[in-house]
């Protein structure tokens, strides 16, 4: 190596480094990790807010991870969670929030559930809203088995979090509906979210009923963290 | 001269992790390329300092060590991690920086690592074998070949 090139090399990752500036979330998370009041690393979540969207006045039921290095919890919801904040506030805070540049701490899961009008092109405006680094949305239209029936959005947050993350989600592009995202577990492992989310008739649709559930259930996550 | 030089052992594991947090980031974030990782990667790490606390004479090398074990799992498991999440790159606006953000990504893992703790860490070839666990020749071949490929990558 050249002197230049290894000159270049060591300035690179210094700059490279230099641009790495995280601030350390509280010692009481590492000591937890390790005293294993967090399980295995991949199927541990830590939910800390709610996050609800509905863009087109339907139901909208989301969760959404604490940030932990700033202890900032997103909360945002519709009727569904019992939270009234209306999408516009949503529209105009969320971009500050959620930055495709920018990797998010925070970890959810949103669902949107859409009239059949509502399934088109605001689907894929939704996303942009929603997107993150990690971001996806899902879809799944339902009308293909009843057409008054609702087009479900999913999108689906996969943020790493330093004490948990989601055990498992599938990827997928829109208007793939055999899709299947399974399920979610809190810090004691316990249950807080699944379900089946697909065409085949073996898998269940999701329901208002499941993401009202799947909101009241996170909330009780809210309280415990970070102890 | 290492950038983390080691301190007493007599700091305390939160002046340690306080101390040290943000370089083991750094450090996983330039072997990954990715900060979510990266992140994830340290606490691991210092959740095992923690664990391991009361035999720990050398807490900086040993998380260090720590990290780059963690790192090279994480290479293991990635192909897993991209099927599941995609995480985004690191950002940065120096030239030089990018232009090295792109070349790292034309090394294979180990030799990625051996580059970072090299260039980086300013490790020697010895400190760098006994890490990765190999003969200090192995080292040299490691970084032989880096350096061709970052040489027609920078130049």
């Amino acid at each position: 190596m050249t002197i230049d090139v290894e000159h270049r090399t060591r300035n690179g990752l210094s700059a490279l480094a230099a641009s790495v500036d995280r601030i350390a979330p509280p010692i009481e998370a590492v000591i937890n990790r390790a005293t294993g009041r967090t399980r295995t690393r991949r199927t541990r979540t830590l939910i800390a807010g709610l996050m609800a969207v509905s863009l087109s006045g339907g139901i909208a039921a989301a969760v959404v991870l604490r940030n932990p290095p700033t202890r900032e919890t997103v909360m945002y919801g519709t009727t569904v969670g019992g939270l009234r904040v209306s999408i516009s506030k949503f529209q105009q805070n969320a971009p500050d929030r959620i930055d495709p540049n920018r990797s998010h701490r925070v970890n959810g899961l949103c669902i949107d559930v859409f009239g059949p009008q509502g399934a088109g092109p605001a689907c894929f405006n939704d996303e942009a809203i929603l997107k993150g680094p990690q971001a996806k949305v899902f879809t799944n239209n339902r009308t293909t088995v009843d057409e008054s029936a609702h087009t479900f959005v999913v999108s689906f947050l996969t943020f790493k979090l330093p004490n948990g993350g989601l055990s498992k989600a599938a990827v997928t592009a829109p208007n793939q509906p055999d899709i299947t995202l399974d399920y979610f577990v809190d810090r004691s492992r316990r249950l807080v979210f699944a379900f089946a989310y697909s065409d085949l008739p073996r898998k269940a649709q999701l329901t208002t009923a499941d993401a009202n559930n799947a909101v009241r259930r996170s909330r009780m996550d809210v309280i415990r963290y970070p102890k | 001269m290492n950038r983390m030089s080691e301190q007493v052992a007599t700091e305390t594991l939160e002046a340690v992790y306080e101390r040290l947090w943000c370089p083991m980031v750094r450090l996983a974030a330039l072997t990954t390329g990715s900060t979510a990782i990266a992140e994830e990667i340290a606490q691991e790490a210092f959740s095992d300092l923690y664990r391991h606390w009361a035999r720990v004479d050398m807490p900086a090398a040993w998380v260090r060590v720590a990290v780059i074990n963690q790192c090279r799992s994480w290479v293991r498991r990635r192909q897993l991690d991209r099927r599941f999440a995609q995480s985004g790159p690191l950002i940065v606006e120096d030239p030089d920086g990018l232009a090295v953000r792109d070349a790292l990504r034309l090394l294979t893992p180990r030799q990625r690592l051996a580059v970072v703790l090299r260039y980086y860490e300013d490790l020697s070839e010895k400190q760098i074998a006994d890490i990765l666990k190999c003969r200090p020749g192995t080292v040299k071949s490691l970084l032989a070949r880096s350096n061709t490929t970052l040489k027609e990558a920078l130049q």
